[in-house]
């Protein structure tokens, strides 16, 4: 338990949205990441590009790391924030479940949402647990994801 | 080409990917926009106690995800993929990953997979260390993880990243290269789970 986040308190985080991210695809963007991870195959590679699986994870670590910036109100009405130090999260675990990555281009606009569906601490650590979606501007769904991170002891 | 028919339930799909560098996490941190200090700069790493920056987790992931889209080669996509991060990936780490069939349904292909981190700490001839890792130097073993220590003796080249600093770890200029050790002698090393899940492929025949 921490004495600046109080289980009550806590439990206010829950269900918190993250923070939309809206992402334009480049291919220079995709592009770089499969080329940073080696991927071989050259429809990742260059104009009209695919995007790798890999890099739709990148849009949803962002949305989860914005609950860094989260905070809610005590009993005094004071902001108190879920994060204090952003150094102190890592990564912990996560699930993708790819639709249609393949509609993916170039100049399209994809739309991270999710929502914290999890809170605790325990052994000094907060685990943070979201369920988040990417979906394209008309609605269609590229990816559906569940993702958890821990924030070490002096980070919340 | 991956057919399914070839994949029975029980059989072992194995990637390895490393050493890892750093120039490759910070490559991976440029594109993926994830610059967090513990991935991009050994000061604020070894400042929030980590003792040097360590690979993102998304990047430990990122190489098995391609390797499987490599090893696919068009014959098929990855629907779906789980995982949990257990350890961390430092540089000069290998990362051995193992897919074993776990159910066959048509051309749906339901894995579990692991993750190992290779990190080598010391080579010994005689009794003798004759190479020290960065992982031995900085001290990078944690007393819990003191029993995931390994030894083995090398039959084959060791690849290793030699990495020098100006002026000293952590505020310095690195520059680093791989290596090749070719004379044998007996590696110590922590071998440590870093990811395990689930994956599902989808064949085309």
């Amino acid at each position: 338990m921490s004495e600046r986040l109080p289980p009550a308190l806590l439990e206010k985080f829950k269900d918190l949205q993250t923070e939309p991210i809206k992402s334009r695809i480049r291919n220079k963007n995709t592009t770089a990441l499969a080329q940073a991870i080696g991927h071989k195959d050259q429809k990742y590679v260059g104009e009209g590009a695919a995007i790798s699986p890999a890099y739709i994870g990148t849009l949803v670590v962002k949305g989860l790391f914005s609950l860094a910036d989260a905070a809610v109100k005590n009993d005094k009405g004071e902001d108190v924030k879920l994060i204090t130090n952003p150094g102190k999260i890592l990564h912990g675990s996560m699930g993708y479940k790819y639709m249609d990555l393949d509609c993916v281009k170039d100049g399209d606009v994809l739309i991270t949402t999710g929502k914290l569906t999890k809170i605790f601490v325990k052994n000094d650590m907060l685990f943070l647990y979201a369920d988040m979606v990417s979906k394209r501007e008309d609605g269609t769904v590229v990816q559906e994801t569940n993702i958890g991170a821990i924030c070490r002891k002096g980070g919340f | 080409m991956v057919k399914a028919s070839d994949l029975t339930v029980g059989k072992k799909v194995e990637f390895a990917h490393g050493p890892i560098t750093r120039a490759e996490i910070y490559a991976y941190g440029k594109a993926s926009k994830d610059e967090n200090g513990i991935h991009m700069t050994d000061d604020f790493a070894v400042q929030m106690g980590l003792g040097a920056v360590i690979a993102h987790g998304m990047l430990s992931y990122g190489t098995t995800i391609a390797e499987v889209d490599n090893w696919l080669a068009g014959s098929g996509k990855l629907a779906a993929i789980d995982c949990e991060m257990r350890g961390m990936v430092r540089p000069g780490d290998v990362v051995y990953s193992t897919f074993t069939v776990k159910e066959v349904s048509g051309k749906k292909i339901k894995f579990t997979w692991e993750q190992y981190s290779k990190c080598p700490l010391t080579i010994s001839k005689g009794g003798n260390v004759v190479v020290t890792f960065e992982g031995e130097e900085r001290k990078w073993v944690a007393e819990k993880d003191k029993p995931l220590i390994k030894t083995e003796e090398l039959k084959a080249p060791l690849k290793w990243v030699k990495t020098t600093w100006d002026p000293p770890f952590p505020a310095g200029k690195y520059q680093e290269a791989v290596e090749t050790w070719n004379d044998g002698g007996e590696l110590k090393f922590l071998w440590r789970l870093s990811l395990q899940g689930n994956a599902e492929i989808e064949l085309k025949e």
